[in-house]
């Protein structure tokens, strides 16, 4: 195809696939996965994204919490119209995805700490498989606001039994796991030492770790949002510092992170508008 | 021979005539004083500013076409205050600066002109009065009495600054728009904004931008922005930004030979990123000397005579 026309690899991956939910999971009480049978999403790498079209309602981005050769999975916490839409959607229901899109986690060996908050543990779900097949030494922590927010611990339960990770859970409120934050179990790994970190979550977890690790000179990638509208890098809404989440990201390093400065400090809202993140 | 590809436009001096559109990159202050240092680049197109902030549409705001794109982001943009704001944390720009805005009566184009021509880092100012999925807006763009009444008032209150009027293709009058706009006062054309276009998913039989109606960038829009260049090139003698499809230094030419002084680009950079700006001006650069040609001027509205 000529050079002046659009790619057809670029194409594919933008066309809306209408496909049914093949499997809903209930993860915790506001929380879903939704497997997907898209054979082009399955090629997602852990940190990428899907935009997922629920008709009628919106089309959002969904990082990728499971991959296998013919299914995507994504884990949806209904916090919006959307999200509280996906939540409700059953196997058979339509929906519709682009992708995958963005750049996603770097995937090396070494000692590799991978730190969740909430409902960023989805795509670390994924990234843990994908360390664990190259070799990695890997340690997981996973932080909650209670227990009833949980998700995934069992399986990474089972994963920690079975001696292939290192697991540390905590709840903000002590009802399951430790009491404590995700920070403050990452921060006394990160001191006894680590090769690599990476996080995902609310974005004070994020600009914790990332301060510690400039501190300590530990490399570090994190996954942040950015309010996306057409996903592939035209509009330039989900902009941070000078980087778009959905071209450049969402997955960025630690330079970046901090050249992007506003990480856990600010963020635009639909029209463009900083606001302060609370 | 030593080609120069500097080029005036309106009284501002550009590197090159390479232009970033509005819509593209254009959000953050930030990122828009870094694309203006962009080698390559001659000047740059914020998004589209009103007075009060605007969320924009839902998603689906965009649609990948083998040929461009269909969007229907509905303006989304954080008003002007709050961009001027913007501007003053950006960092200095290295080209000149064209801060694009609209407004839905004329009090509002006023006041929003005023306010962004006061600011020191804006170079030009540049009315959208063509977004084809913005009710309010669209509709002014081809009427041409509509069109001399917005360009009047905005030219009251540019403060001396150059006035840019982007204009709509979908109308059979752009040329007559574009007399209309000049005689008002329009120190340039933008020549054109986006075709009024649609999608629709075969599964679900329904349209894919939840706004239904987005407008057409890229390739397919070539031929039509050309043809507007080219009417628009006989009918005003101010000089013209062609904008709608470019994607190569021979796009960049065929619009020049038509009547652009200068030319936009959108989806391309959207596509491959700000390193197509030098790629381009080399492009330029190399065929205006196989031609024997110094000077980008030297061909402006060639194709006429």
């Amino acid at each position: 195809m000529s050079v002046y026309l659009i790619d057809e690899v670029f194409l594919e991956r933008n066309r809306r696939r209408i496909v049914g939910i093949a499997r809903r999971v209930d993860e915790c009480i506001d929380t879903v996965s939704l497997y997907i049978p898209d054979r082009l999403a399955s090629n997602s790498t852990p940190g990428q994204f899907l935009m997922v079209w629920i008709p009628g309602v919106d089309e959002i981005p969904l990082s990728v919490s499971y991959v296998d050769d013919t299914m995507v999975g994504v884990t949806v916490r209904g916090i919006g119209e959307a999200t509280r839409r996906l939540c409700s959607l059953q196997p058979g229901d339509m929906i519709g995805v682009r992708g995958p899109l963005g750049r996603g986690f770097t995937v090396r060996r070494g000692r590799s700490l991978v730190v969740g908050g909430g409902i960023g543990v989805a795509p670390l779900r994924y990234l843990v498989y994908r360390l664990l097949d190259v070799g990695a030494d890997v340690c997981v922590v996973f932080g909650f606001r209670d227990k009833p927010h949980t998700i995934f611990v069992d399986e990474m339960e089972r994963l920690s039994l079975e001696k292939l990770i290192e697991f540390h859970v905590a709840t903000e409120d002590g009802s399951y796991g430790l009491k404590a934050t995700a920070y403050d179990i990452a921060s006394s790994i990160i001191h006894e030492g680590v090769d690599m970190v990476y996080v995902c979550g609310p974005e004070a977890l994020i600009r914790r770790v990332l301060l510690l690790c400039v501190e300590e000179d530990i490399p570090m990638e994190a996954s942040i949002e950015g309010y996306m509208k057409c996903g592939i890098g035209i509009c330039g809404s989900c902009v941070r510092g000078v980087y778009l989440v959905c071209r450049d990201g969402p997955v960025f390093d630690r330079d970046k992170l901090v050249e992007i400065g506003e990480i856990g400090l600010r963020r635009r809202g639909a029209s463009g508008v900083m606001e302060p993140l609370l | 021979m030593n080609v120069d590809l500097g080029i005036e436009l309106a009284g501002l001096n550009l590197r090159t005539p390479l232009i970033l559109a509005s819509g593209i990159l254009g959000l953050s202050g930030r990122l828009l004083a870094e694309v203006s240092r962009v080698e390559g680049v001659g000047a740059v197109t914020t998004k589209s500013i009103g007075l009060n902030p605007r969320d924009g549409y839902p998603n689906p705001t965009i649609v990948v076409l083998p040929y461009g794109f269909i969007n229907s982001m509905g303006l989304p943009n954080p008003g002007v205050e709050s961009f001027l704001k913007e501007l003053d944390e950006a960092g200095s720009f290295d080209s000149p600066l064209i801060v694009s805005f609209y407004g839905y009566s004329l009090d509002e184009i006023a006041e929003t002109a005023r306010m962004i021509a006061k600011h020191p880092r804006v170079s030009a100012l540049e009315l959208n009065v063509s977004c084809p999925h913005v009710s309010g807006i669209s509709e002014i763009g081809f009427k041409p009495e509509l069109v001399a009444e917005a360009v009047s008032t905005a030219k009251k209150y540019v403060g001396g600054k150059p006035l840019f009027v982007k204009l709509s293709p979908n109308t059979h009058l752009v040329s007559e728009v574009a007399r209309a706009a000049a005689e008002a006062g329009a120190d340039g054309i933008t020549a054109v904004n986006t075709v009024k276009a649609i999608a629709i998913d075969t599964e679900l039989c329904r349209p894919i931008l939840s706004g239904v109606y987005g407008g057409l960038s890229g390739p397919a829009l070539k031929p039509i922005a050309l043809r507007c260049v080219y009417e628009i090139y006989e009918e005003v003698d101010i000089p013209i930004i062609g904008c709608g499809g470019v994607s190569s230094y021979l796009d960049v030419v065929e619009f020049i030979l038509a009547g652009a002084s200068a030319v936009a680009l959108g989806s391309i950079i959207a596509l491959k990123g700000v390193g197509v700006f030098r790629e381009l001006a080399i492009g330029l650069s190399g065929y205006l000397e196989r031609k024997g040609v110094r000077r980008v001027e030297e061909i402006v509205g060639l194709s006429h005579r």
